[in-house]
């Protein structure tokens, strides 16, 4: 019952954040010099016809309220600058490509960057522990608008493992999942050798051995379950802004993702796909973050709840 | 957590290949643009690559091949003795679904590209034709357009006067025609997916997943299929210029128009290497109002636009930034058609006639100094600092750098530079103040006119703020001109009022290259509409 | 602590007597905090090879433009798309501009942005951060919801916003940047304090009846200072970073100003006819991010008292 409680106050809680971020965002955009309408060859006239056509000849509050009532139906509207097409399209065509790459890059990141981690805080001062610090700070020395860019050269037209681009197939989809998984894998590896240090001289798993558990149990069950606390909280918003994607390596392996509409939105001043794109970044990273609290509270056991 | 995390890890095994099929070997042609078309409705966009894409689903009256006006959707037309009235007979072709191409087509897609609300930046193309304006001002019904639907294959147009490159409007992809039925149909989806539209040139529309491909398939109805080689035409939406070449190198397109002046070098020489005249003319405009009484005291005085004008050095700049470009210190592109047949480069060169072509730090600083004479100001540290603005991207930001650094090293003028997107740039071109901008200007039709018209202050682009009675006066008169020789004095004599007293200082002609396969030939390039023709493409054996 | 087994005297060892004066004889010289972990952040190589680096850099950028033969932003065009030389040690760009210049010019620039915005954005986080975590109740509660509403917002597309509205340039810049930048540092000073009000000497000090001012600025800031230190060491990269990724869109600096993410982006232009314009830069950035995460690193062990030993 108390779950349930707990469960419904932050959905609600979510939900509140949702609308005002809409409330926000919408009236944030106005405030931008510019028109989305204006063009090299346009005649006297048309730009009063072309805002009436789309209702910005109405007052702002008039406007924002027949928005909401559209929201509330699920209608984020229709872009000005991709001529005609509803949000909700241009989110559906391109999310599916960035979902995709973002669940292979954070499986990449997550199962590579564990094991260095966990290898390396074993290994505390080996050769494994130094290799794994080396590519942890490789991977985040690197501007990611590069890596791409280096991965595709070497791999693709230097060595032709791997096509160059576009997404179409396993084989393309290999360079970026690597290009977008290295900085996360080098910081999911830095975080889990500095917890499970943190760990493995822990009381509780001094305890453990001493009773003489499974080196096996010790490791999954005392270890393992502690020190990927922090990983979780890193998960939250890392997997939020990856999944719904980023600009750099969609744009570089012309694969069809949400990421370039965070840039080309503004800059077109498309007001609709920037407010939409925001509502569904938003509406993303709270599902993520509830996530990640009921997440934390299946498995920390010191979290109790209040209330 | 475990749990948790195997399952991450299969989700992401299973999470599947986003099955999408290569191109099928043989009969295919893949090529690379750095922008996705805009849509199929030819009423939206008019930029390079969406009419390239326009080119091969549609047809007008007319069709443009290689450069020469040939029969399209028309077998034959026949012109009045006044040139003023065309009337197109229509030859037995279908649409994509089987429907008949009739002649109320044409005149039901005019009328709406006049009265649509939500998209007019077109309209002004068909001005030529009688009333056009007048409707689209919303000053007249749209039943008085000149259009006259004689029957289902007859369709008789009359002009407002004599036009005459009213021919090269006829196959532009404005004047394609388009579905009305299936546009009511459709609503705002019309156009912007494979299954939204009907067309009725030589390659239909099979697929269109957005921001990625393009799928065009040959049409077998269409009437000259038999000069159509490529079953398949993809187009493949690249934004970023090195992986643009890296797939062009790997062998993954067969063409692509070389997105960077800096790969130039890399196939200069190479066999499918070739040059276009894109048609554009690029120039430094300045403004009349100023974005104060003192710098507009500057902006439009003669000498201070000469002193900025001869501070630059054409040559080098071109040669070290945009190799494949060439300096420019006129009005009209050189390549544009004059009226008598031959090209307007041919037979008139102003080159080095007005503005020169080499920088000249001397006479510039002579005519600042005159400048500041006439304005009463003692030393160039006195001048207020200028706005300049100019579009986004790297390749103008280096642009706006050169002149900034070099009329400070010649004349001590300073520039703060801005650089704004273009929904910002036009805005605040037309309705903001600003003291210079860099900008261009690209040709609607093959005609001088399509440069000269822009700057009567009566109507078109001249937004500077500068107004010249004798050369809008020009302009009226030249549009009335029925004699092709008497019009060219009066280009000549525009181009040199412009070069003399307009605000403006020239500074090249844009050219383009593009790099093919060494294996496909007939790939057309146009300096008008659609640039890129790949309809008549075929691999040599 | 091994308890003495009476009756089984181990031989191994043997009993030397107790020497009263040697019982209170200090061998190691009493050091405080900083001290200490001064002496072991030197102790770590990693660390040190990071301040060399940083430092190397920081005077390149100060004096290397010096040592050009002409201006960042001086044209000319006879001297264009050089190669590397004797007179232009890193060649010049399309505008015959000397990189050398250029690059250490925009070293400044890219530095000057990393640590201004990290400054400014744990100045707001710590304000903020610490008003939450003091205050309590309902401003803590408010504040985190204004912190996660803020999150919330794509990054890229506010950024974007915001550089539009207010035009490009270094200010700006820093602006767009500490926008979201000072939220991380919010939550962790809020996190502190939290945890250090419950800390022992934190309540032996509330109950001795220490006044707030002292318990904040004896117990509390000293306490944190280890921590904020090394998030900032992380959040100059971090700015340094997000400048050249938004350089790199097009949206940077004011001209003629330039930075690595500007040359950077420049660079990738021409990669395929002039490789080094686009390595040298992205070698200085590299570097820079290696060298402080390497300092970040050795302050982070240096300053946790857990490993004092």
């Amino acid at each position: 019952m108390k779950l349930l409680k707990y469960a419904v106050r932050r959905v609600l809680m979510a939900l509140l954040m949702v609308f005002l971020l809409v409330t926000a965002s919408f009236f944030l955009v106005k405030l931008i010099p510019g028109s989305p309408f204006t063009s090299e060859k346009m005649q006297a006239g048309n730009k009063e016809a072309i805002y009436a056509y789309y209702g910005l000849d109405r007052p702002v509050y008039e406007q924002y309220f027949t928005y909401l009532g559209n929201l509330l139906r699920g209608d984020l509207g229709i872009s000005y600058k991709i001529r005609a097409v509803s949000v909700n399209q241009i989110i559906a065509d391109a999310f599916p490509y960035s979902l995709d790459l973002g669940l292979r890059a954070i499986g990449f990141a997550l199962t590579f960057g564990l094991l260095l981690g966990i290898v390396a805080a074993y290994r505390r001062g080996k050769a494994m522990d130094t290799l794994t610090m080396v590519i942890a700070i490789i991977g985040t020395s690197i501007p990611s608008f590069i890596v791409g860019f280096l991965i595709q050269y070497l791999f693709a037209v230097r060595l032709k493992w791997f096509p160059v681009a576009q997404y179409r197939g396993f084989a393309y989809t290999v360079l970026p999942t690597f290009s977008l998984g290295l900085g996360m894998l080098a910081t999911i590896a830095k975080y889990t050798r500095t917890s499970m240090l943190e760990v493995i001289s822990a009381d509780y798993v001094k305890t453990a051995n001493a009773k003489g558990l499974s080196k096996r149990r010790i490791v999954f069950v005392h270890q393992l379950r502690n020190a990927l606390m922090p990983i979780v909280t890193l998960l939250g918003p890392m997997v939020a802004s990856v999944i719904t994607g980023t600009f750099v390596v969609e744009n570089v392996f012309a694969i069809p993702g949400l990421g370039r509409h965070y840039v080309t939105s503004v800059q077109n001043l498309d007001y609709t796909l920037i407010v939409g794109l925001t509502i569904f970044f938003a509406a993303f990273l709270v599902v993520m973050n509830l996530l990640v609290d009921f997440v934390y509270l299946l498995i920390d056991p010191r979290i109790k709840l209040e209330g | 957590m475990k749990k948790l995390l195997s399952m991450l890890i299969v989700t992401v095994l299973l999470a599947g290949l986003l099955s999408v099929s290569l191109a099928e070997e043989g009969s295919s042609i893949r090529v690379g643009l750095g922008s996705e078309p805009i849509s199929m409705d030819p009423h939206i966009g008019n930029d390079s690559n969406t009419s390239t894409a326009l080119l091969l689903a549609f047809e007008g009256l007319l069709n443009a091949k290689n450069g020469k006006i040939e029969p399209g959707m028309a077998e034959s037309y026949e012109v009045s003795a006044d040139g003023l009235t065309y009337t197109f007979h229509l030859r037995d072709a279908k649409w994509s679904d089987g429907v008949p191409v009739t002649a109320k087509d044409f005149s039901d897609t005019w009328a709406r590209m006049l009265t649509r609300k939500d998209a007019m930046d077109l309209a002004y193309l068909i001005f030529p034709i009688k009333n056009a304006e007048a409707i689209n001002k919303g000053e007249m019904d749209v039943s008085e357009l000149g259009v006259k639907v004689v029957d289902d294959k007859t369709l008789e147009v009359t002009l407002s006067s004599p036009f005459p490159f009213m021919v090269t409007l006829f196959t532009s992809s404005p004047m394609y025609p388009i579905r009305m039925d299936l546009v009511e149909q459709h609503g705002n989806a019309y156009g912007n997916d494979a299954g939204t539209f009907a067309s009725n040139g030589p390659y239909l529309m099979q697929e269109w997943a957005h921001n990625d491909k393009m799928v065009f398939v040959k049409n077998a109805d269409y009437w000259d299929a038999n000069s159509i080689t490529f079953d398949t035409v993809e187009i493949i939406t690249i934004t970023d210029p090195n992986t643009m070449k890296n797939m062009f190198d790997n062998g993954d397109l067969l063409w692509m128009d070389i997105p960077s002046p800096d790969m130039m070098p890399s196939y200069e020489g190479t066999p499918g290497f070739s040059h276009y005249n894109a048609g554009g003319v690029q120039f430094i405009a300045l403004s009349h109002k100023g974005t104060s009484e003192e710098t507009a005291k500057f902006t439009s005085n003669r000498n201070f636009i000469m002193a900025l004008s001869s501070s630059i050095d054409r040559e080098g700049l071109v040669k070290a930034m945009y190799p494949q470009n060439a300096p420019f210190t006129g009005v009209i592109n050189p390549v544009i058609s004059d009226e008598l047949g031959g090209k307007w480069g041919d037979s008139h060169d102003v080159t080095d006639k007005y503005h020169k072509v080499k920088a000249d730090p001397e006479a510039a600083k002579e005519y600042l100094a005159k400048a500041m004479q006439e304005l009463g100001y003692a030393s160039a540290e006195d001048l207020p600092v200028f706005d300049f603005f100019t579009t986004a991207g790297d390749l103008q930001r280096t642009l706006a750098e050169y002149f900034q650094n070099i009329w400070s090293q010649t004349l001590g003028v300073k520039v703060s530079v801005r650089q704004l997107e273009f929904t910002q740039y036009w805005e605040n071109l037309y309705n903001q103040p600003y003291d210079i901008v860099r900008t261009g200007w690209g040709p609607d039709y093959d005609d001088p006119f399509t440069y000269l018209d822009m700057w009567n202050s009566n109507g078109g682009w001249n937004k500077t703020g500068w107004v010249d009675e004798e050369y809008n006066q020009l302009m009226l008169d030249a549009n009335k001109e029925q004699d092709f020789a008497k019009r060219n004095e009066m280009f000549v004599k525009a181009e040199e009022i412009l070069l003399t007293r307009a605000p403006i200082i020239p500074l090249y002609v844009s050219r383009g290259a593009y790099v093919i396969s060494p294996q496909v030939e007939d790939l057309y390039v146009n300096t008008f509409g659609a640039r890129f023709d790949f309809r008549y493409a075929k691999v040599t054996k | 602590m091994q308890p003495e087994i009476a009756g089984k005297q181990d031989r191994r060892f043997e009993h030397v007597g107790v020497v009263r004066e040697a019982a209170e004889e200090i061998r190691r010289p009493s050091l405080t905090y900083l001290q200490d972990s001064w002496r072991r952040f030197r102790q770590s190589k990693a660390a040190v090879a990071g301040v060399v680096i940083l430092l190397l850099f920081v005077l390149l950028a100060f004096l290397g433009p010096l040592l050009a033969p002409s201006d960042y932003d001086a044209t000319d065009l006879g001297q264009s798309n050089q190669g590397m030389s004797w007179q232009h040690w890193f060649g010049t760009d399309e505008l015959g501009r000397d990189l050398w210049a250029r690059v250490w010019i925009g070293g400044r620039v890219s530095i000057l942005i990393g640590i201004l915005a990290a400054v400014l954005q744990a100045s707001i986080g710590i304000l903020v951060g610490s008003i939450a975590g003091l205050v309590g109740g309902r401003v803590d509660a408010l504040i985190m919801r204004v912190v996660e509403f803020l999150m919330a917002f794509p990054y890229l597309v506010w950024v974007t916003l915001l550089m539009m509205v207010t035009g490009s340039g270094i200010l700006p810049m820093v602006l767009a940047l500490t926008l979201t930048g000072w939220l991380s540092m919010a939550r962790l000073v809020r996190g502190q304090i939290l945890s250090l009000k419950n800390e022992d000497y934190v309540l032996a000090a509330d109950s001795l009846g220490a006044d707030r001012r002292r318990v904040i600025t004896k117990h509390m800031i000293p306490n944190m200072m280890g921590v904020i230190i090394i998030n900032m060491t992380f959040a100059i990269p971090g700015a340094i970073f997000s400048e050249a990724f938004l350089s790199f869109i097009g949206i940077g600096i004011k001209s003629p100003q330039t930075s690595w993410g500007l040359l950077v982006s420049m660079g990738t232009k021409s990669v395929y006819t002039y490789p080094m314009r686009l390595l040298i830069p992205c070698i200085c950035i590299s570097l820079t991010m290696l060298s402080l995460q390497l300092i970040g690193d050795g302050l982070r062990d240096a300053l946790d008292p857990k490993l004092r030993h």
